[in-house]
């Protein structure tokens, strides 16, 4: 089960390439390789998906509703010790992972923290922090089991961007992922007008300053709640000389003015909130987006739409991957919700790999 | 929230959340000891990821032979320097157990259960 699926031989230019957070030792990077191979093992390499499509072939029915299948595969998985090693090792790998991050950039903390300070009085990339901000609760979570999740370490951003380097087993050591997302699989609005590009949740901007490469007279804005992850976006884009802005802002109430944006940019957000925010996320999209403006949403596929072996792997990963939300995006129809909200598909969707993708715009 | 992992419900609703030390297996010995393993298999490979760079640099600056290698023999200090590093090595690997005896365990989770 790939995660993204993705031609990636004609992503952007290589000005992109990522600054993968600086470990503290060869040891740690070696640690980490196993780590990553590990999980490709888990993935791949063990076959669990293919074990348990032999058992559970009658329930790839999809006009089902998928709780019940769900509840249907628990059962026979229940049966399988392979279903429990594999649990097992999805657990351990991500544990193993976040140990070894941590104790690699703690080690030289203060090197970290003091590369974080020199990039802000640095450009071409612009960082907003709001002093006043007010972290919400339901971001108290250990998403992926980060410890301290996404904000509470000033770290977050590099223990995370190291992190994500192991989630995609390799494939996005480039940002390679996130370049042909922008490169390949992103519509322009219909009139073709490209000036304003925000990116919702943007974490440590790789997607920002891709956008920003691809669309280089556009003013390119990433915002996110978490300051440690906007402080490590925009240390990356100084490195990389990419002049695109980092906001501290909730996707949900931005303060951007009503059709302000062309095109906004969602990449493996709304998986990540509970469905009250995914509901006030979606009506400030539809208020600070333009008319025919280019609304695009990657993220997990419908739970609808999953395999067997997919369906047990979100539930597992819900409760034993702190993707607590999951859920909660997953079994709802944001088809359904998206139009709700006044959005109208712009093209039509598609799946990469087991990510699912969804165009929409607001009439003119 | 602590630098651990919650577990139980999030500030807002959500699935919820297996706990630091979820169990997997109908024994909690037998998810220490495959920890355990995985451990042992990172930090061999961190050392074979060592000596093969090693191997590759002393050769390629013709500094040792293989003769030299077996004849080594640390010094006080040195051995002092290797019981350090012994030392976390162990931890490493036996951290799984350690935390049976303090009872950090929690009970079995529900994916036992049923
Ligand atoms: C899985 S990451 C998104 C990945 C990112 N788009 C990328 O390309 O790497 C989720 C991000 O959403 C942010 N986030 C979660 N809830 C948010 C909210 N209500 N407002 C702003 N940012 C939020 C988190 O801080 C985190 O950086």
């Amino acid at each position: 089960m790939p995660l993204m699926e993705v031609d990636t031989s004609k992503a952007l230019k290589r000005n992109n390439a990522t600054i993968l957070p600086e470990l503290a030792s060869r040891e740690d990077e070696s640690y980490l390789d196993f780590v990553e191979s590990l999980r490709s093992f888990v993935l791949d390499g063990m076959q669990f998906e293919q074990q348990l499509a032999t058992r559970t072939g009658h329930l790839e029915d999809t006009s089902e509703p998928p709780a019940e299948r769900l509840e249907k595969v628990r059962e026979i998985a229940e049966d399988m010790p392979i279903a429990r090693v594999r649990d097992r090792l999805m657990r351990s790998q991500q544990e193993m992972k976040w140990r070894r991050i941590c104790s690699s950039l703690d080690a030289r903390r203060d090197i970290h923290l003091g590369k974080l300070e020199a990039a802000e009085t640095r450009g071409p990339a612009r960082l907003e922090l709001d002093p006043g901000f007010e972290q919400p609760e339901y971001a108290n979570v250990h998403f992926h089991l980060q410890p301290n999740g996404y904000h509470k370490d000033p770290l977050a951003g590099f223990r995370y961007h190291y992190g994500t380097k192991i989630f995609f087993v390799g494939d996005n050591d480039k940002d390679q992922l996130h370049a042909s997302l922008v490169q390949n699989h992103l519509p322009l609005p219909a009139d073709g007008r490209v000036e304003r590009i925000l990116d919702l949740a943007c974490s440590v901007g790789q997607s920002t300053t891709a956008l920003k490469e691809r669309f280089p007279q556009a003013d390119v804005t990433g915002i996110d709640h978490s300051e440690p992850m906007l402080r490590c976006a925009h240390h990356r884009a100084v490195e990389l000389g990419i002049d695109v802005c980092f906001s501290q802002r909730l996707v949900e109430n931005t303060g951007y003015e009503d059709n302000s944006f062309d095109i906004v940019f969602s990449f493996i957000l709304f998986h990540e909130i509970p469905m009250r925010i995914i509901r006030e996320a979606l009506a400030e999209v539809s208020r600070v987006l333009r008319p025919g403006g280019m609304f695009a949403v990657y993220d997990f596929m419908m739970a609808s739409g999953m395999t067997p072996a997919q369906l047990y792997h979100r539930h597992f990963d819900s409760r034993h991957n702190g993707e607590a939300y999951g859920d909660d995006f997953c079994y709802t129809d944001f088809d359904g919700l998206l139009e709700e909200y006044g959005f109208v598909p712009a093209a039509p969707g598609k799946h990469l790999g087991t990510t699912q993708v969804w165009y929409a715009t607001l009439a003119q | 929230m602590t630098e651990r992992g919650p577990s139980g419900q999030t500030p807002e609703g959500g699935a919820p959340l297996a706990g630091d030390y979820p169990v997997y297996f109908k024994d909690p010995v037998q998810d220490a000891m495959m920890n355990m393993i995985l451990e042992l298999s990172a930090q061999l490979w961190m050392s074979m990821d060592r000596l093969y760079a090693l191997e590759d640099l002393l050769a390629r600056q013709g500094v040792v032979t293989a003769a030299a290698l077996d004849g080594y023999h640390p010094d006080a200090e040195r051995v002092a320097v290797l019981k350090t590093r012994r030392e976390r090595f162990t931890h490493d690997i036996l951290r799984d157990l350690k935390l049976l005896t303090e009872g950090a365990v929690s009970a079995p989770t529900e994916t036992d259960k049923e």
